[in-house]
């Protein structure tokens, strides 16, 4: 794969637009390099740039299994894991997205126990 | 130096139908298809031109077509065309923002904004105090987390709508959706940056 090809692939890392866009999320959590998250997916490490150059698939349902289903049967990869990746990906994403948001707001969820049984009275003799 | 070897007439105005179907897989084989004659179609012409902004002009020219294909019209020209077109305005535009950078050193002005001439530019981006200046920074202070991210990519001259998308948390919305809000972001930081300084 050329330079200038396997560099665009990683400029559109951040760009949702891309499939690298999830992919790079899933591989950050991960802790994935090239070859493991190949590895990881099932693709040749050489169909990497390509893979991450193409559109990021569709959001609705049956419009996600058609784009994922083509872009997997292209690379040979199994759809069920390249929708996997994309969609921890995706969800990855939105949390990192909404996480300064959140702090900022000051949103704290605390777990309650439940509230303590009052005591039974004791019975007189 | 290697051929320049642009795909066929036919396969060109395949490649264009299926981004314009929007086919996920067409992104990738457009790129593949245009990107290397492009690079080395420009290192040719411009041999005295950093290599690198070389690449980067012809990345932002194949990528405005994969965006949105309707940029290209075949009537006015062919493909590779209007691909080197793109290319000499993006290098023109890197041209003209290095053109700034200098003159704004020169004029003891350590501190601009970057322009952003493509994706999404903000009226107003014009020399400002340095951003240790207490008008500024009370203002900077101020600012939401998410608007201090946004200021400082634009500060390191960060041109994509997608890396400002995330710091504000709309990366999901339709890319249309993202380019306008980003817009509106930049543009209300620098009309506030101005105002501190140049008063109401």
């Amino acid at each position: 794969m050329s330079e200038a090809l396997d560099h665009l692939a990683n400029r559109v890392a951040a760009d949702p637009f891309f499939l690298a866009f999830p992919l790079a999320e899933y591989a950050r959590s991960e802790r994935l390099d090239d070859s493991a998250l190949a590895a990881a997916l099932g693709c040749r490490v050489e169909d990497l740039t390509l893979l991450r150059l193409c559109r990021m698939p569709r959001d609705d349902p049956a419009g996600f299994r058609a784009d994922t289903a083509a872009i997997a049967e292209r690379f040979g990869i199994a759809p069920a894991k390249l929708a996997d990746a994309v969609r921890r990906g995706q969800g990855l994403a939105r949390l990192r997205a909404a996480a300064p948001a959140t702090a900022e707001t000051g949103f704290l969820l605390a777990a309650r126990d439940d509230e303590p049984k009052p005591p039974t009275e004791e019975t007189p003799p | 130096m290697a051929p320049i070897t642009w795909p066929e007439t036919d396969h060109a105005a395949e490649l264009l139908r299926r981004l314009r179907a929007d086919d996920p897989l067409a992104p990738s084989d457009f790129a593949a298809a245009f990107l290397d004659p492009l690079v080395t179609d420009l290192c040719a012409a411009n041999p005295r031109v950093d290599e690198h902004a070389l690449v980067t002009a012809a990345e932002d020219a194949v990528l405005s077509v994969i965006r949105n294909p309707a940029v290209y019209d075949p009537v006015r020209c062919d493909l590779p065309a209007f691909l080197r077109m793109a290319a000499r305005g993006d290098l023109k535009n890197a041209e003209s923002k290095e053109q700034r950078h200098y003159r704004n050193r020169d004029d003891g002005n350590p501190v601009e904004l970057a322009a952003d001439d493509r994706n999404s530019s903000a009226e107003g981006e014009d020399e400002l105090p340095s951003f240790d200046d207490p008008r500024l920074a009370a203002v900077i202070a101020a600012m939401t987390d998410a608007e201090r991210q946004v200021l400082d990519l634009m500060r390191a001259g960060e041109r994509r709508t997608g890396a400002f998308a995330v710091v504000l948390g709309i990366a999901d919305r339709p890319v249309e959706e993202q380019r306008q809000e980003v817009y509106r972001v930049k543009d209300r930081i620098t009309k506030r940056l101005k105002r501190a300084v140049e008063g109401p």
